[in-house]
């Protein structure tokens, strides 16, 4: 996991760093500066040392938590963050609650009730939104809902109200993607050995469905939604840049545009970060349900 | 009479991607109180469907069941489901073949025979846990206490076993159908296995049925016997008395195909062919085309069941002629 | 004997039991065909040159003349639609080339002969996975600057791991059975089982995921282009066009509405095709009618 780290942190510097643009006229954004201004900002963004040492330098600052200075905004990378980084993670948590609030119990309906009206329509619902680009979800729900029906703000962010609208657009794809996931790895259960001994020991069929096969039908899903935590962090870029939300998103995706590179290195290895805690927490999670996992580790 | 269970003229057809499978085309079988009955018969002759369609466990969509299972007296398919439900496992239970698939793999298993006290007798979370550790001890699983925290895949073959058959006969049901219990064991785990379901049946005046395709041990255990062909039972008997003069050909040549120790310089004889499954309703015997006594109205006509010797019955033309 | 066995096993592995095509299977196969087509021939089926500005018929309305209406530089949107496709289609395309030339040789190598080469080739794969999908493919384009190209590029290396596990897995189940030990028993050439045999038993699984590959391809890169990183103004794309037709969503819906519907009904058609052929390929997963059913259909068909 360190190894995979280290591999990654040097797989951003260096790629970041490839880049034919010139890091002052990002920093000066395109304005002529005196030959002066031009050689502090040069040493003050280390610019004059070879890659090896910028990246020795950036290393180290990561240990003490000095994230560098932003090209674009001339603040530090930390400050840059610390700032927006409630607004993600908010609107992040907020989607992946609905998400799974929503998905499994229309997974299990489906299922239990398979073939049948409800679970065709079920189905058809998870076909379109599975296919349907969160942006796009993003941009129909602002027209609807905040546009049109003036029920909720259309941009900006502070408020619970700013994250209901953004959080569901989020949340529709990922219902979408695990109910589907949910529905077929409870079909595979329902029809395992063990589901036949819980029918015949009696069980109603509530209890089989939701003690017995639910547990065992969970595992893939939990398997994917790990998976889905990445395109969650995407997914957040996404629908911050439709509503303006001004969260880590948009920060990342200006900056790449502006070549602000310490902001982008931040905020790429800040996302892997979060994603490799949750496959960590994931791969717990598989432990408290499955004991034969517990019993390996 | 006195049979715990009767089963008339029980017909069971699947869907299949082939088309309607008849698996079972008239399944007649009677067990008595306390009986070990075998039910005996080659790889897909129906023996598992018929103790499937006994607990009304086939898949209701794509299965069509006919006839009449009258259990103590009553007609288990034309209960509604919630009285059928109210059998499994309190009268009715089943062990199956494959013990590692048929537990639940993330459930300890002493909480899974707890289930079913707190299921079928309502009792406390304390009592049904004391019950089913008394239950793992009666089956031979010690010490109860660290098996009762044991999930399946900790165990092995015949413990599992052990503990399917703890959880089947947990609320003393009167009959007990143990599919092929011990297909899936070493062969001195069979016997450890087939011994426990005999004394847990003396014990408990428990009827099995005892599906298997070996006759070894429907010899040693069972009372009576029905052999099977192609979804129907061809003859029914005392174990000693079919074993010593069966009456239906496949019988015979089933008996002659059995290895023995006894006089191992005779030659083994084997059935030529093997059973297809059916899809269309059959006319004739379905032995027909295996079958070495067969008349020329077998193609056409099933036999009736008749009866060929004190409680001995068979269904074949060539032995009702002779 | 070998030879023999040889055949067998292939001629198992390729023959298949014929099994009614599903409607679904057609209607996707033609909703997708239609797509592709349309987009392939967008210069026939085009009303207006798709990048000719028209300042006065800017956010028109849906007319005879313009019929989807025109975007804020009064450019068609039926006809920037159909170039769109052209991109979609084409980026996709190139996503899932550049991943098959690299994964799929990767995965069976490496599935083959495990060893150094297995573990290198997967640390890689495991770097690139550790990344939230679209992640590593937004660093590439910051690094190589923006557009298509990039994006198509930086895509299929994102892609690339995926594939290669799958074929890795594939290659290695295959290569435990005894027709690979056959193979290698009659002196056959190593490329010539891993690139024939392991292969041809490989193609129905991978193909499955292929299917699925072109779909996402399309959402990832209309992803890129609607952040504005991946296609650039002037060439027509559905995700570009959304990320423009957003801003002026009051005053002409269409102009979010029709690349919207168009990516959508793409993707949905892929999704059913993949599932379909899934469906057709694993015969355990074809559906069977209820007895209920069956009998009503008997009824019908004897009056």
């Amino acid at each position: 996991m360190i190894a995979t780290i280290a591999a990654i942190a040097v797989l951003v510097f260096f790629t970041v760093r490839l880049s034919p643009s010139d890091p002052i006229a990002s920093i000066t954004k395109g304005k002529t500066v005196s030959a002066d201004t031009r050689q502090a900002l040069i040493e003050q963004f280390h610019l004059d040392k070879s890659l090896s040492e910028q990246f020795i330098i950036w290393l180290n600052g990561m240990f003490h938590g000095d994230l560098g200075e932003s090209y674009q905004y001339r603040q530090s990378v930390s400050f840059l963050i610390k700032q927006r980084v409630s607004t993600t993670l908010g609107l992040a948590a907020l989607a992946t609650s609905i998400a799974f609030a929503l998905s499994i119990p229309i997974g299990i309906i489906s299922a239990v009730m398979q073939d049948s009206f409800i679970d065709k329509a079920l189905s058809v619902f998870a076909l379109v939104f599975v296919a349907s680009p969160t942006y796009l979800i993003a941009i129909a729900f602002m027209y609807i809902f905040a546009l049109k029906l003036k029920m909720f703000p259309s941009i900006g962010t502070g408020t619970f109200r700013h994250l209901v609208l953004p959080a569901s657009a989020m949340a529709l794809n990922m219902v979408a993607l695990s109910a589907r996931i949910t529905r077929q790895s409870m079909i595979d259960e329902l029809q395992s050995a063990y589901m036949l001994t819980a029918n015949a020991k009696g069980l109603s069929k509530a209890r089989a469905v939701l003690v017995h096969a639910l547990r065992n039908a969970l595992i893939p899903v939990i398997t994917i939604a790990s998976l889905q935590m990445g395109g969650m962090l995407i997914g957040a870029v996404l629908v911050e840049t439709v509503f303006a939300m001004g969260g880590l998103g948009d920060l990342l995706i200006s900056s790449i545009r502006s070549s602000d590179y310490p902001v982008v290195q931040a905020i790429t290895m800040l996302m892997v970060a979060i994603f490799m805690l949750l496959s960590l927490l994931v791969d717990i999670l598989y432990a408290v349900i499955d004991p034969r996992v517990r019993n390996t580790a | 009479m006195g049979d715990l269970l009767d089963i008339r003229n029980l017909a069971v057809d699947f869907m299949a991607h082939e088309g309607i499978m008849y698996a079972l085309c008239g399944v007649d079988l009677t067990i008595g109180k306390g009986e070990i009955h075998g039910l005996v018969g080659e790889s897909s002759c129906g023996k598992s469907t018929a103790a499937k369609a006994i607990l009304g466990l086939h898949n209701k969509k794509r299965t069509r069941i006919k006839g009449e299972i009258l259990f103590e007296g009553s007609d288990i398919l034309a209960m509604p489901p919630r009285e059928v439900a109210k059998l499994r496992g309190s009268a009715i239970s089943i062990i199956f073949q494959d013990p590692m698939a048929s537990l639940n793999p993330l459930m300890g298993i002493g909480s899974q025979i707890a289930e079913m006290y707190r299921l079928h007798e309502n009792a406390s979370k304390r009592l049904a846990r004391e019950k089913a550790a008394a239950m793992l001890e009666k089956v031979g699983l010690t010490p109860s206490e660290l098996r009762y925290k044991q999930y399946p895949f900790e165990l092995s073959g015949g413990m599992q076993q052990r503990a399917m058959i703890a959880m089947a006969i947990s609320c003393s049901p009167k009959l007990l159908i143990a599919d092929e219990p011990t297909t899936a064991l070493d062969a001195t785990i069979q016997a450890q296995i087939l011994e426990l379901v005999k004394s847990v049946s003396d014990e408990m005046g428990m009827s099995v049925l005892l599906i298997t395709h070996n006759f070894g041990i429907i010899a040693e255990l069972c009372k009576r016997v029905s052999v099977m062909y192609a979804g129907r039972v061809v003859e029914t008997g005392d174990t000693q008395e079919l074993l010593a003069s069966p009456k239906h050909p496949y019988t015979i040549d089933l008996i002659a195909s059995i290895p023995r120790l006894e006089n191992s310089s005779e030659k083994l004889t084997s059935i030529a062919g093997s059973p297809k499954a059916l899809y269309e309703p059959p006319v004739g015997c379905q032995y027909y085309s295996r079958c070495s006594r067969r008349l020329d109205i077998c193609e056409k006509q099933y036999p009736e069941t008749r009866d060929v010797g004190a409680g001995h019955k068979a269904a074949c033309h060539w032995s009702h002629s002779a | 004997m070998f030879t023999l066995l040889l055949r067998q096993y292939n001629a198992s592995g390729r023959k298949k039991r014929r099994k009614p095509i599903s409607a679904s299977f057609i209607v996707s196969l033609s909703i997708f065909l239609a797509i592709a087509l349309a987009s392939a021939f967008a210069p026939i089926f085009a009303t207006h040159d798709p990048n000719k500005n028209e300042l006065a018929s800017s956010l028109a309305m849906p007319s005879a003349l313009h019929w989807l209406g025109c975007d804020q530089n009064g450019r068609d949107i039926y006809s920037r639609l159909l170039y769109g496709g052209r991109t979609a289609l084409l980026g996709a395309i190139g996503v899932v080339g550049i991943s098959i030339a690299l994964g799929i040789p990767l995965g069976l190598l490496c599935g083959f002969y495990g060893g150094l080469l297995d573990r290198i080739a997967m640390s890689v794969c495991d770097i690139i996975l550790a990344f939230p999908t679209l992640l590593l493919a937004l660093i590439f384009v910051a690094a190589f600057g923006r557009g298509l190209n990039i994006s198509i590029i930086a895509l299929g290396i994102v892609y690339v791991p995926m594939l290669a596990r799958l074929s890795r897995s594939l290659a290695i189940v295959e290569k435990n059975k005894p027709y690979v030990q056959a193979c290698i028993a009659l002196g056959y050439s190593p490329a010539r089982i891993i690139f024939k045999h392991i292969l041809m038993n490989c193609i129905s699984t991978i193909s499955v995921q292929l299917s699925m590959d072109i779909g996402y391809a399309i959402l990832d890169l209309s992803a890129l282009s609607f952040l504005g990183l991946g296609v650039l103004d002037p060439t027509a794309d559905w995700g570009a066009m959304l990320s423009q037709g957003r801003l002026y969503i009051m005053q002409n819906p269409m102009l979010s509405l029709a690349p919207g519907a168009a990516i959508v009904l793409i993707t949905v058609s892929i999704n059913i095709f993949s599932d379909c052929l899934r469906q057709y390929l694993d015969s355990s997963q074809a559906k069977l009618p209820s007895f209920e059913k069956f009998d009503r259909q008997e009824r019908h068909k004897h009056g």
